[in-house]
């Protein structure tokens, strides 16, 4: 379990890491991926609802934290689409690379209109349109594409952490 | 009881309660509460000076050869205008001490003790929606929340939190910040502030303009010194556009800040107050 804790924080600090510097270069159209959702949702494939949604939390504090902003929106945001997938998740059929793929950009799509929804639509920003076509939309894109290298990673470092574990990933 | 927390909705209920108050008392920038960002910017903060430090590296060997190409043709045309800067300098000279002389003679007090500290952008914001970028200095360095940041060009932001040795600058083109401004021909007094759709062009708008303001492209824009955040006369930026609308009382404008927010690089923060604090230690 210690083992577990300790590769999974390294994970979120690496994810910050990379969101915050590497990622900053490899923009398009000044839209860059959101590795944070990448990374939570696709733990949250596969686990179980609960663990599924602490990770979600931790991710999207860490994602909170980064921007700058207050805490807690993306944390809240992430943690109830995190417990919905975990709670889909053992009835899917995950050899299919493009189930994974799917579910990151329903997800990154849900997040965004809600944290859009919470930080400016409330506010009485009127640019809704604007914002779903060149913001949101692209940036959705962008994270479905990143899964397909994410998701075998995450994949693999589950089953090696499940090794010594004696938990099981659901596949 | 035990039941009660093995209830999942249960769970959720209270992460969701507890996740309210953390952003409620989270949202003032000045929160105590911020110590919690640390935990992620303070280990970090090394790692991205590093990586920051290698990719400018590796740019500068990308755009090397392109560089020597233009270089030479530049460096003609580059000659000739610091012949013409150094004639102007003389001149810029010249009146600094004939304003000094007149400032003393009104007993002319300076409106803010000023002390600037140079910083590095060690990572641009994470998300897509802000503006805020991380600068490589925090509270050690006597940073403090609202202070203004400026480079070269002109007007940058405001520090808007910060973190131990890091800290964030929300910039004027962010959809959240508004600076009072000043129209250095006419003196008229502005808004501008940050748009969500300009500033995916790195643009911002003056709001607010009274028919009765004459504004034509090319009129550069200041700060006014009016609110207490910024010092005055920093410059922002120029207007490019006029929009008027139809039966609509007040017109907006918008400017191109001098700032090239896309390739910024170094920054530098005014520590205003720089006295008061050396009290404090």
């Amino acid at each position: 379990m210690r083992r577990r804790i300790l590769m999974l924080t390294l994970l979120v600090y690496a994810a910050c890491l990379f969101q915050s510097t590497v990622f900053g270069y490899i923009e398009i159209l000044r839209i860059r991926p959101n590795l944070l959702i990448v990374l939570a949702v696709t733990i949250a494939l596969v686990r179980g609802n609960m663990e599924a949604a602490f990770m979600g939390l931790v991710c999207g504090l860490a994602m909170d934290t980064l921007i700058g902003r207050a805490l807690g929106w993306y944390g809240m945001c992430l943690f109830l689409v995190c417990y919905a997938i975990g709670m889909v998740n053992s009835k899917l059929y995950k050899e299919n690379p493009l189930i994974p793929v799917f579910f990151v950009f329903v997800s990154s799509l849900t997040v965004e209109l809600m944290y859009y929804f919470i930080n400016f639509f409330l506010k009485g920003y009127q640019d809704f349109g604007f914002v779903i076509t060149s913001i949101i939309l692209p940036e959705s894109f962008y994270n479905a594409v990143l899964t397909l290298f994410i998701y075998p990673f995450v994949l693999h470092l589950y089953k090696k952490l499940d090794k010594y574990d004696f938990v099981h990933t659901r596949l | 009881m035990r039941r009660l927390f093995g209830n999942k909705l249960f769970i959720i209920s209270v992460v969701l309660v507890l996740l309210f108050v953390l952003a409620a008392m989270t949202a003032g920038e000045n929160s105590r509460l911020n110590v919690i960002r640390n935990v992620i910017s303070v280990p970090l903060k090394p790692l991205q000076t590093g990586i920051n430090a290698i990719g400018g590296k590796i740019k500068d060997t990308v755009h090397f050869f392109k560089d020597i190409r233009t270089a030479r043709a530049e460096n003609a045309e580059l000659k000739i205008k610091i012949r013409e800067m150094e004639r102007e300098l003389e001149k810029v000279h010249r009146l600094q001490k004939e304003n000094e002389n007149l400032k003393k003679l009104l007993s002319f007090k300076e409106q803010y003790t000023q002390e600037i500290l140079a910083c590095n952008i060690i990572s641009k914001d994470a998300g897509n929606w802000f503006e805020i970028f991380t600068i490589d200095r925090g509270s050690k360095d006597g940073v403090k929340t609202d202070d203004p940041v400026i480079n070269a060009d002109g007007l940058v932001g405001r520090v808007s939190r910060v973190g131990l040795l890091s800290s964030k600058v929300i910039s004027i083109i962010d959809t959240e910040s508004s600076v009072s401004a000043r129209l250095s021909k006419t003196r008229d007094l502005v808004i501008l502030r940050g748009d969500a759709q300009l500033r995916t062009q790195g643009l911002c708008r003056l709001d607010y303009i009274t028919p009765d303001v004459e504004v034509s492209v090319g009129d550069k824009v200041e700060t006014s010194g009016l609110n207490s955040l910024y010092p005055k006369g920093i410059i922002i930026g120029e207007i490019i556009q006029v929009v008027k609308n139809e039966g609509q009382f007040d017109y907006y404008a918008i400017v191109k800040p001098s700032v090239d927010f896309r390739r910024l690089e170094e920054v530098a923060v005014i520590k205003i107050g720089g006295e008061e604090e050396g009290d404090d230690e």
